[in-house]
């Protein structure tokens, strides 16, 4: 799995879907649960988006601020997790 | 045992001097016979219930790793068993006694006495806590406890056994594997929790408890607005410093074990919205919710329509897990509509961003932070007078509600309560929780000099401290 094309997906599904907002000049080591940028809802969607775009399942109990607060984050899981079950 | 007794104090003093003597290992033989012992003086009968739990989550968790074939109808019997337990134990006491009462109308007899089931104390929270383990070592994030004493422990710890926090196991059990190491930092940071926890109880719950005076709440058309409003905020005072100080005191005291126990509270006034609120509020709760309610529901509609703006996706998760919420607490109507009010207000809140950029709480302007804040703390108290009042009551209590407006005969002494309160939130909001312990030695000798003088204070004023709100459940 690219790490480079797994963060260019989410960043635009983020910006999109969950910020309404293409332009906003987000950072990958931004804070975007603990900011309240992405609110729990938004979150479940990050979950689902995981789920379908890279088949990549990330338990209930681990949508946290503690392990998906930044857009690095949310990388480093799904590729690592990804490369796992591959 | 309360806690607040000096009873507890000795108790606790006694096995902690034990606990010290002890290899690792008989540490926790020990601390698990100290919560039994700690949990029979409230009634024996509750440790016959404990034990049952125990037993059946510590044999049902092998169960579903072994056998792969009936995972899921294990895991559910095993959610069965403890929202029966739960729904039983909270359900028949409130019908038991109406039904024996009836009885006793019909044979002439008076109403009164007879059988009563006890909830046993702390139950709500083990079937959190024995649910969370059970789905936990379903989905394979955590092995199933091999050591029945260490399980054990997870649910009977003694300082968490009355409220919670309500911990995980695969977060807790790491914790009871590895030695206990108490170094000057934790000392200091036990200590700190500890006193104040105890200044949050004793001076500023237990003190507002006193002074909120019963008939604002019977007869609120009796007294001008400004009064029914002061009555209504220190009433929420009185709820968060009561189990924001249980909750302190506890980790205080677990941390002198050198076992740390999860935050609950994390400053809750200060939250701009309501999902802020619940991170910040009973936080051990609310994470439980979120993880074991509102995901699992919010990702199975989500699978079926991908969009925040669905209505079913925006409405169905957060009044679901709210209600569920409220029934936790007491299978009361007055639960079930505090629940249904702050569900409301995550959906409304939520419904700008379905049109309008998203902008993070931090970069609204301050006057606009300073509003919301203000806006969530009037939305979280109007949601607690079915809590405070009853819900036959509110209705009145709203009809009744005074329209004039006066600070004539406002209790000063309510307002001045509050100060140590909401000093200790301000201190801690732009430091830190242990703010207090970078202070200049003389500093911190000077306030804790001050908080001692409070508590004796107030134990003068209230010398047997009421026990905690969330000690019911």
């Amino acid at each position: 799995m690219d790490p480079n094309e797994v963060r260019n997906s989410l960043r635009a599904f983020v910006l999109k879907e969950l910020l309404n907002n293409p332009s906003y000049p987000i950072e990958d080591d931004e804070p975007l649960i603990t900011s309240g940028l992405v609110d729990s809802l938004s979150l479940a969607l990050i979950g689902v988006f995981a789920e379908e775009s890279f088949g990549v399942y990330i338990p209930d109990t681990d949508l946290t601020a503690e392990n998906l607060d930044t857009l690095n984050q949310m990388v480093d899981r799904i590729v690592s997790d990804g490369n796992r079950e591959t | 045992m309360a806690i607040t007794s000096l009873a507890f104090v000795g108790f606790a003093a006694f096995v902690l001097v034990i606990y010290y003597l002890l290899p690792r290992r008989p540490q926790n033989y020990w601390l698990l016979a100290a919560s039994y012992a700690f949990y029979v003086t409230w009634a024996w009968e509750f440790a016959v219930v404990l034990t049952l739990l125990i037993l059946v989550n510590f044999g049902l968790a092998k169960a579903i790793q072994g056998r792969s074939a009936h995972k899921r109808l294990l895991l559910w019997i095993g959610i069965g068993f403890n929202v029966l337990a739960l729904a039983f134990f909270k359900y028949a006491d409130f019908f038991v006694p109406e039904m024996v009462a009836r009885q006793q109308q019909a044979n002439g007899q008076m109403a009164g006495g007879g059988f009563r089931l006890l909830l046993p104390i702390g139950l709500s929270f083990m079937i959190l806590e024995g649910i969370s383990y059970l789905v936990d070592v379903y989905r394979d994030q955590v092995q199933a406890a091999s050591d029945l004493v260490d399980f054990a422990l997870y649910l009977a710890y003694f300082p968490k056994l009355l409220s919670g926090p309500i911990e995980r196991y695969r977060s807790f059990s790491p914790k009871l594997a590895q030695p206990r190491v108490v170094d000057n930092e934790t000392l200091a940071r036990s200590f700190m929790l500890i006193v104040v926890g105890l200044v949050r109880k004793l001076v500023v719950a237990d003190l507002l408890l006193l002074l909120i005076p019963k008939e604002i709440v019977l007869t609120p058309g009796e007294f001008d607005a400004s009064r029914v409003a002061l009555w209504l905020i220190a009433y929420g005072f009185w709820l968060y410093n009561d189990f924001a100080g249980y909750t302190s005191m506890v980790r205080g005291l677990s941390g002198l074990f050198g076992i740390e126990l999860s935050p609950n509270f994390q400053i809750p006034y200060f939250a701009r919205n309501f999902t802020e609120f619940w991170n910040r509020w009973h936080i051990t709760l609310s994470h439980w919710l979120r993880d074991y309610i509102y995901f699992p529901l919010s990702r199975a509609l989500l699978r079926r329509n991908p969009s925040r703006r669905n209505l079913l996706n925006l409405i169905l998760p957060p009044i679901a897990t709210m209600l569920i919420s409220g029934l936790w607490h007491e299978a009361s109507l007055f639960l079930l509509i505090w629940g249904a009010l702050h569900g409301v207000y995550q959906i409304v809140e939520r419904l700008p961003s379905l049109w309008r950029p998203v902008v993070p709480p931090d970069k609204w302007p301050l006057w606009r932070q300073g509003i919301a804040v203000v806006g969530v703390v009037v939305l979280a108290l109007l949601a607690w007078i079915p809590f405070g009042v009853g819900v036959s009551d509110t209705p009145i209590y709203w009809r009744d509600s005074p329209d004039k407006i006066s600070s004539a005969g406002l209790d000063s002494r309510l307002l001045v309560t509050m100060v140590p309160g909401i000093w200790l939130d301000w201190v801690q909001y732009r430091r830190g929780e242990f703010a207090f312990l970078r202070w200049p030695r003389l500093a911190r000798a000077t306030l804790l000099a001050f908080a001692f003088l409070a508590v004796l204070g107030a134990l003068q004023i209230a010398a047997t401290p009421p026990p905690f709100v969330y000690q019911g459940f």
